[in-house]
This record gives C-alpha cells, sequence and structure tokens, in this order.
C-alpha cells in the first residue's frame, strides 16, 4: 500500500533489543499515523542488526529501516544526521520523532538544521491540528512551571523529541511482519568531524535513575553536600535512586557525581 | 597558543521565581516575571563563561561575550566581564523580537562570522528557560564547525579540542578540530565568584551593541519572521496537590511514622 504521509521514528537499540523510549515512540507514532493516514516507519542504527529491528514491526511499524554497518554501531553524530536526512530527503517524510534522550537530544537539532525543520525538544505529548494537519507538541518550560503548546510549523517533516517513560508502548502483536529494508550509510571522509578518542565506563553503586520505581529527590534546601549521604541511604532502603534537581547538578562535587543525574537538567 | 573564545549567554528570569508567583499572559503566551524579580544569567551559560575562562587562564588570550536581549539588565549580563571576560556584545534590534530557536541562531551565528577568527565558541547545552538545547548546534550548524553537545573539561592542544562528555554511564573525550563549539553541561564545575573590584570595573566597560543592519542579515531571517516554531499556547497546569505532613514527637518518630504510611500505601 502507498502513502503520501510518511512518519519516522528513529529507533535506538541496546544490548540486542529495542530500547523502551523507540517502543513509546512507536506507540505514539501509530496513534498520529492513524489520524492522519500515515504510514509509520522507524530508523535502526548498528552492526548486524536486522533480525533486532524486526521487533518493530510487532511494536506498530509498518516500515523499518536499518542502517547495517559496524562503521555506525557507536553514535556517530555528522554520520547518524546525514544518513537522517538522507531517508527524510528521498522519502518525504510529514513528521520525525525522536526519544529525548542523550542520542536524540544531540542528534535532533543536526538534522533540524539540515533540514530546515521546527523542532520541539523534550516533549510530553504530540498530536495532530484537526485544522491545519500540524504538529503539535507540548513541552514543559520554565523548569516545569508551565506548558508549552508548540505548532511545528508548515516545513516537512515536523520534528520533536519525546520525553521517555511518558507515551504507551503497543502491546506486542506478533502478527505483524515484514521485511528490513536496508539504508545505505556514508562512511566517506570528511563527514565525521568529532571522534570519541577515549571512554571510560562510570562505576555506580545502586540502581540506575532511569530504572527506579522509587526516586528520592534532593535540592538547594538540603542546604550542604553533606547531606546527600542521606538521601543515599534513603534510597537504598527504599530500592530507588537519588535525583537531583539542577541546581544541585550544576554543584559540581565529587560527592554528588556519585549519584546518577540521568536527567540532570529537570528540576 | 593564545584563543580567542567566544561565549553566548542569555538573560532569563529568575528560575527560582516560586510556582506561586509565577504568571503567564496568556494573550501572548508570554511569562510575566513578578515586580521586583531580577533577572539572572541561565546557569548553563554561567559555566560556559566559565568553562571559556578557565582556556583563557591555561592559554591566554581573550574572552568575547555575546548575547542577544532586547531588554538587558545591565547588572547582570555585566556577570561575565566581572568573571573575567573581556568584551561584552550585545544585539538588540526590535527584528528580533518573538524568536525560536532557530531564527535566534541565525543572529548568533553572523555575530560570531562578524567576530571572526574565533577558536573556540562555548554556551550553555540548554538555556533554563525554554530548555530547547538547540541554538548552540543551529549556530554550528551554520558556520560549519563541529559541534560537541553537553561537555564538561575542556583541554586545548595542537589546534584541537578534547571535551569530557559524561552521561552517568561512561565518560567520553570527544575530540575536534578548532575552530569549533561546545555546548557546556553541568560537568563543568561551579563557575566563579566574580571579586567585588572585578564587578565595580566591569561596571565602567560598554558593550558594544549590533543591530541587524551591523550583523548584514536580512531581518526575515531573524525574530518572529525567521521563526520554524509558534508558540500556540503556554499555560500552567492545574494540579491538584494532596499534601500530608507526617507527624511525630522526634524527627525519629515521624520518620517511622512515614515509613508506616508509606508502606500502608503498599508505595515501599
Amino acid at each position: 500500500m502507498a502513502y503520501s504521509k510518511k512518519i519516522l521514528v528513529v529507533g535506538e537499540l541496546s544490548d540486542g533489543n529495542v530500547r523502551g523510549i523507540t517502543g513509546e515512540l512507536l506507540g505514539v507514532g501509530r496513534r498520529l499515523a492513524d489520524v492522519i493516514g500515515a504510514e509509520l516507519s522507524v530508523l535502526f542504527f548498528g552492526s548486524d542488526i536486522g533480525e533486532t529491528a524486526k521487533h518493530a514491526f510487532a511494536q506498530g511499524a509498518d516500515r523499518v529501516y536499518a542502517a547495517d554497518d559496524p562503521y555506525v554501531e557507536d553514535y556517530k553524530p555528522e554520520i547518524y544526521a546525514d544518513t537522517v536526512v538522507k531517508l527524510c530527503n528521498d522519502m518525504t517524510q510529514s513528521a520525525l520523532s525522536l526519544g529525548a534522550t542523550l542520542l536524540g537530544r544531540d542528534l535532533a537539532p543536526r538534522v533540524a538544521w539540515r533540514l530546515k525543520s521546527g523542532l520541539a525538544s523534550d516533549c510530553v505529548d504530540l498530536n495532530i491540528d484537526s485544522e491545519t494537519g500540524a504538529l503539535i507538541a507540548t513541552r514543559p518550560v520554565y523548569g516545569g512551571k508551565a506548558l508549552a503548546e508548540v505548532d511545528c510549523g508548515t516545513t516537512l517533516p515536523a520534528m520533536a523529541t519525546v520525553r521517555p517513560k511518558l507515551q504507551e508502548a503497543l502491546p506486542i502483536d506478533s502478527a505483524r511482519n515484514g521485511e528490513v529494508t536496508m539504508v545505505s550509510v556514508d562512511a566517506g571522509s570528511g563527514v565525521a568531524r568529532t571522534r570519541v578518542v577515549d571512554r571510560v565506563t562510570i562505576e555506580v553503586k545502586g540502581m540506575r535513575l532511569e530504572d527506579a520505581r522509587i526516586v528520592v529527590g534532593g535540592g538547594r534546601g538540603l542546604g550542604s553536600i553533606e547531606h546527600w549521604s542521606v538521601l543515599e541511604a534513603l534510597a537504598d532502603d527504599l530500592k530507588g535512586a537519588v535525583g537531583a534537581t539542577r541546581w544541585a547538578c550544576a554543584m559540581k562535587d565529587t560527592a554528588i557525581r556519585r549519584f546518577r543525574l540521568a536527567y540532570p537538567q529537570r528540576e | 597558543m593564545c584563543l580567542k573564545l567566544l561565549v553566548f549567554v542569555k538573560q532569563i528570569p529568575d528560575p527560582e521565581i516560586p510556582p506561586s508567583l509565577f504568571r503567564i499572559d496568556l494573550q501572548n503566551a508570554a511569562v510575566v516575571p513578578p515586580v521586583g524579580s531580577i533577572p539572572v544569567l541561565s546557569l548553563l551559560d554561567e559555566l560556559a563563561v566559565e568553562a571559556a575562562l578557565r582556556l583563557k587562564d591555561e592559554h591566554g588570550g581573550e574572552v568575547m561575550v555575546v548575547s542577544l536581549c532586547n531588554d538587558p539588565v545591565m547588572k547582570v549580563l555585566r556577570k561575565p566581564l566581572a568573571m573575567g571576560a573581556d568584551e561584552l556584545v550585545l544585539l538588540q534590534d526590535t527584528a528580533f523580537e518573538g524568536g525560536d530557536a532557530f531564527s535566534t541562531a541565525q543572529a548568533l551565528a553572523a555575530a560570531a562570522a562578524r567576530i571572526g577568527d574565533y577558536d573556540l565558541i562555548v554556551c550553555g547545552t540548554q538555556a533554563g528557560d525554554w530548555d530547547n538545547g538547540q541554538v548552540g548546534t543551529y549556530v554550528a550548524e551554520a558556520l560549519d564547525i563541529p559541534c560537541i553537545t553537553g561537555g564538561g573539561r575542556i583541554k586545548v592542544t595542537d589546534g584541537k579540542i578534547q571535551v569530557e562528555c559524561s552521561n552517568g554511564d561512561t565518560t567520553e573525550t570527544v575530540e575536534a578540530f578548532l575552530p569549533a563549539l561546545v555546548t557546556a553541561g553541568n560537568d563543568v564545575g561551579k563557575a566563579r565568584y566574580p571579586k567585588l573590584r572585578d564587578i565595580m570595573a566591569a561596571g565602567r566597560k560598554q558593550p558594544q551593541v549590533w543591530n541587524v543592519q551591523d550583523l548584514g542579515i536580512d531581518p526575515s531571517n531573524v525574530g518572529i519572521a525567521g521563526a520554524l516554531t509558534k508558540i500556540r499556547r503556554l499555560y500552567v497546569e492545574e494540579k491538584a496537590d494532596e499534601c500530608e505532613i507526617i507527624e511525630g514527637d522526634t524527627p525519629a518518630e515521624a520518620g517511622e511514622n512515614l515509613a508506616l504510611k508509606l508502606r500502608e500505601l503498599r508505595i515501599i
């Protein structure tokens, strides 16, 4: 079936699985695609990922693209951006959504600039304006004190990054299946302008903030860095993680750095 | 090597304004700061200034601060000068009003191009008001220079930068050739406090003020005319807060009562 409208999700994989955020993006993408009668696609990057990428069909995708190349196993900003831009230019996309993850936050503006697309960052909800058909993104602003509804404008694709854990993934429908479409990667010299020269894994004890059901939060009111150990002890007892406000995160201190501040910019 | 460093900073309403005093002009989808509240420099932009000053301390050179602001509070925008920056450039023009990240970046990129010969541009990863996290990357794309986001410690050697970028699980060192742009994250560390003497000296420095003509850009590319996104509605979410204070004769007893309550609610 040929669709005139298309919605593309930039997917993420980790340890041979489709990441939670990608399932959530496919959930919201499916809802929007059904409203405007669009095809929902997802693009994955990685090496030897064909089988893993297929899972996205059962999560709501109509089409699955894979940039399957050892060169893009790790995130390479300029290469990823070029590949997404090329896919958007080849098949005009109505909307493009990414996770408001480390990857999405870095990649989305690079792509948006090249496509001259309106981008709404770190959204909590996406909808389609029933009159204009424009993508309307809802996002917290002013440290969460207010919500803004952003009209992503008329340049296609309209773009948004979506905050993890707020949208529902669809139930797995294993009857949905398909063939993965391969996408070539231009690994030519001169495209990559930044390169990772060293990578150190940080040993952090306790639960990841992303995975925690209970978060013990702290901020300026704690008064001093020494008091953070109280939060850590409480989080341990509750089998939760410690979170911190923006102010606390900026108080660069080894004591605080021990905590997992996966959302350092969130109050 | 002496470095020419540019820093972009943004003056924003004080994020510490308590929610009870936070007001919105629904008609214009704008925030109305409470009377008497003084704006601040966006926190991560202040860290960007700090990152640039450390490079100046180490290598020598100059730090130029650029800010697009039509209603500047000079005490706020002079803070980078008091911290040790050399010059302040204000981009001021009614044409800049109503801009989004995209059209703001056009003006900042034009300013950087006018200044020229910069080795490194630093700005905050995102501003503490709209939190878009886009302007830095857009400027780098516009200037066609490498961009590293969420940077912490920056090292410069032999025409290259190495930036430590930490994400909680790993710390990566990312390398690029100069000129480049780095967006500063929390890992930069604490910004220095200006000394009283330097605050006084900064107060006597006059900023350069550039408008659209000075930048040589088409007014249709900046402000609301050049914006790709539009704020359709800005509102405060109705929250039905229910807060129960758990009492106890001693802090220990209150803690115990809280734990019991949480257990009762099956939260723990």
